[in-house]
């Protein structure tokens, strides 16, 4: 699942340190993307070096530019795949920590003054947004995410941050 | 479901009209632009195809010089290729790949954009080379110099306008595959995907692989000609019959990327108009991958003539007839998930057995050419023509016409006129083989390819030829007025269109939301 919530030992989630990861779906790890690739890179090379020892070496930058452009691509994809979102909920704060490996954007406020909000689309057909707002700042989650899955993490949010009224 | 590109899930403004489509990118929009523009290129090509057909109606020279025959065959062939088989099956990926495997869109949707787009320009670039000095590209699809190195002006333009194309079809590629690996639903394992998604994985594989040989050879023909290198040049030391090894190294697997996905459309068809689960899924995966892996390897059975040792053609001439042997794995597998199945017969149906036997009959002839000693006689005559049309046609074609049927009220919502369609199948088929079979007989008797004029004994059945071909492209007319009905209005198309369909692009609506799969799918 795409949102896994885990819960301080003992505690209540009202209370107790509440934890939220969102993440992207990723149907095949890094490893896979890299086997793939070398098994597309591996043929495309022999066959372009080849022709290039044989003299005919214009085939090989086309084969290294076209691979280049394919790596770059499971390369995005995967790093994509790599983004997270962990919302945490300690007391009174409200942490939002997103990026891949580390933290690359972090966003605080007082968990009795965040309020959560499914803003709908501009555009019929469009997904909404889900976002934390506090004090004028605001922070976008799960732009990733299905609309269930948006409307569930925005559920679970507002039962833990019952504080603020809620605005949809 | 959830994207695996998280910062591509754009919320940007959606515009309206023309900017809507300039702009798009929406993998349902995008593979809209494809088959519109495919189903016009397949309207271009086809008018060169008619061209060709009434200046051979009889013998003499009736309406052309043979110059411009010899470019509207050219023509005809990159056009058929390019522009209209490629582009249709892209287009069926971008609409289909994304709902097979519950995503919400392709991973690249920029690049998506971009390789659509490309291809308006190529083709606006080739079909501008007929209006140079010293006419369009007369040399034939395969460009094979030097033949093709005395084209006029328009040889850099034509190579441009191939770069193009190649650049476009390796971007399609390049989505194709980070989408299929990437953003399958969970519970979607690589051995549960429809077999249109492992067919056009294949199929992308087998693009990545071979454009840079043709991006590379179609580059020396443009250094031979106006740079004084000499790759292809025997009086400077190279090799004119190389030409043809890198040409036939790209072109026989592009053979395949215009077949493969035909055999997924097929896939998904019969088990569907057969209400029975496909035949030997994990055989057909199987199949389709060693079909894509022999195609790397038997491309000279297409110069058997040029002078290769005997050792050579007997290599090519023995991995060639191993097709047969995956490929009939294939017909198998889809006769034996119709035996003994509750049948009916719509219109998609049709086209798919008319699919399965008639590219049947274009794998047959494909095997008698395989052999080399018999190639000798065959090369290069009618015979040859008509096993590739067979392939191409009734194959590549029909199959993209029954996938058009089978999923049109998916993506616009309205039911078909079935009634007008059966007509289309069956004036379709009539005049396909009133168009292709006596090109065997001519062939074998002895008549060549790319010629304007003709020997007295072949008229009747280049007239027969003829008259099949304009009735099978006034045919398309009337594919035309039944897509265009269906897309204004008809009967409202339930979600789950056909009784026996299964898969999760019926568990969306008809038609599908802008964005699909705001719930994750479930997969069984």
């Amino acid at each position: 699942m795409p949102v896994e919530a885990t819960c301080a030992p003992g505690g209540k989630q009202d209370g107790a340190r509440v934890q939220i990861v969102v993440r992207p779906n990723q149907s095949l790890t890094w490893n896979g993307n890299k086997l793939f690739f070398g098994m597309i890179a591996g043929v495309s090379l022999a066959v372009a070096g080849a022709l290039a020892f044989l003299g005919f070496w214009p085939v090989l930058p086309f084969a290294g530019l076209e691979l280049l452009a394919l790596g770059w691509a499971l390369y995005h994809c995967a790093r994509c795949g790599q983004w997270r979102e962990v919302i945490s909920i300690d007391g009174d704060r409200v942490e939002v920590a997103a990026g891949r490996g580390q933290p690359e954007r972090r966003w605080s406020a007082n968990r009795h003054w965040t309020q959560v909000a499914v803003e709908p689309p501009r555009f019929r057909g469009h997904p909404t947004r889900l976002v934390l707002r506090s004090a004028g700042r605001r922070v976008e989650l799960g732009a990733f995410l299905t609309e269930v899955e948006r409307r569930r993490l925005a559920r679970m949010l507002q039962d833990l941050l019952p504080a603020a009224p809620t605005v949809r | 479901m959830s994207s695996a590109t998280a910062h591509e899930a754009h919320h940007e403004e959606h515009p309206s009209g023309i900017m809507r489509w300039i702009t798009t990118t929406n993998h349902k929009d995008i593979g809209t632009l494809y088959l519109w523009f495919a189903f016009i290129m397949l309207f271009i090509g086809g008018a060169m195809a008619l061209v060709i057909r009434a200046e051979l109606f009889q013998p003499g020279l009736q309406f052309v010089d043979p110059q411009f025959f010899n470019s509207m065959t050219t023509m005809h062939a990159l056009i058929m290729i390019f522009g209209a088989v490629m582009p249709a099956f892209t287009g069926l990926a971008n609409w289909l790949i994304p709902m097979m495997i519950g995503a919400p869109d392709m991973a690249l949707p920029r690049m998506n954009n971009w390789s659509f787009w490309i291809l308006p320009f190529a083709f606006t670039i080739l079909l501008s080379t007929l209006f140079m000095e010293g006419g369009g590209p007369a040399g034939g699809w395969t460009l094979y110099p030097p033949l093709t190195l005395q084209t006029g002006h328009a040889l850099p333009f034509v190579i441009l306008s191939i770069h193009m194309m190649g650049l476009s079809s390796i971007m399609g590629a390049i989505n194709i595959i980070a989408t299929v690996l990437n953003m399958r639903a969970p519970g979607m394992t690589l051995m549960k995907m429809p077999l249109f998604v492992w067919t056009w994985l294949i199929t992308a594989y087998l693009l990545i692989a071979v454009m840079p040989v043709l991006a590379g050879g179609v580059t020396m023909l443009l250094t031979d000609k106006f740079f004084g290198t000499s790759f292809f040049n025997a009086a400077g030391g190279g090799d004119p019959v190389m030409f043809q090894h890198i040409f036939w190294f790209f072109g026989h697997p592009e053979v395949y990327i215009l077949i493969l996905p035909s055999f997924g459309v097929i896939s998904s068809i019969v088990p569907t108009f057969a209400r029975k689960p496909l035949f030997g899924y994990s055989s057909m995966v199987y199949a389709t991958a060693s079909i894509a892996f022999l195609s790397f390897i038997v491309w000279a059975h297409h110069m058997f003539t040029v002078g290769m040792p005997l050792s050579g053609e007997l290599f090519f001439m023995f991995a060639t007839m191993l097709i047969a042997v995956p490929t009939g794995v294939k017909v198998f597998n889809w006769v034996a998930t119709m035996w003994k199945g509750a049948m009916t017969f719509e219109t998609p149906m049709l086209f798919a057995l008319g699919f399965i036997i008639m590219f049947t009959i274009g794998g047959f002839s494909g095997l008698m050419l395989a052999i080399a000693p018999a190639d000798f006689q065959y090369h290069d005559s009618y015979f040859v023509v008509a096993h590739f049309h067979y392939v191409l046609v009734p194959g590549s074609v029909f199959a993209i016409i029954a996938a058009v049927y089978y999923w049109l009220p998916k993506w616009t919502g309205h039911m078909y006129n079935e009634r007008l369609g059966k007509i289309h199948f069956w004036l379709s088929t009539i005049f396909v083989n009133l168009t292709f079979f006596p090109m065997h007989f001519v062939g074998l008797a002895g008549m060549p390819r790319r010629i304007p004029d003709y020997a007295l004994q072949f008229a009747d059945y280049n007239a027969l030829s003829s008259i099949g071909a304009f009735g099978f492209g006034l045919s398309q007319l009337l594919f035309l007025y039944i897509v265009i009905q269906a897309v204004r209005g008809g009967a409202k198309a339930d979600d789950k269109v056909w009784e026996g369909a299964q898969g999760l692009e019926w568990t969306l609506p008809s038609p599908p939301p802008y964005h699909s799969f705001s719930t994750p799918p479930v997969v069984k």
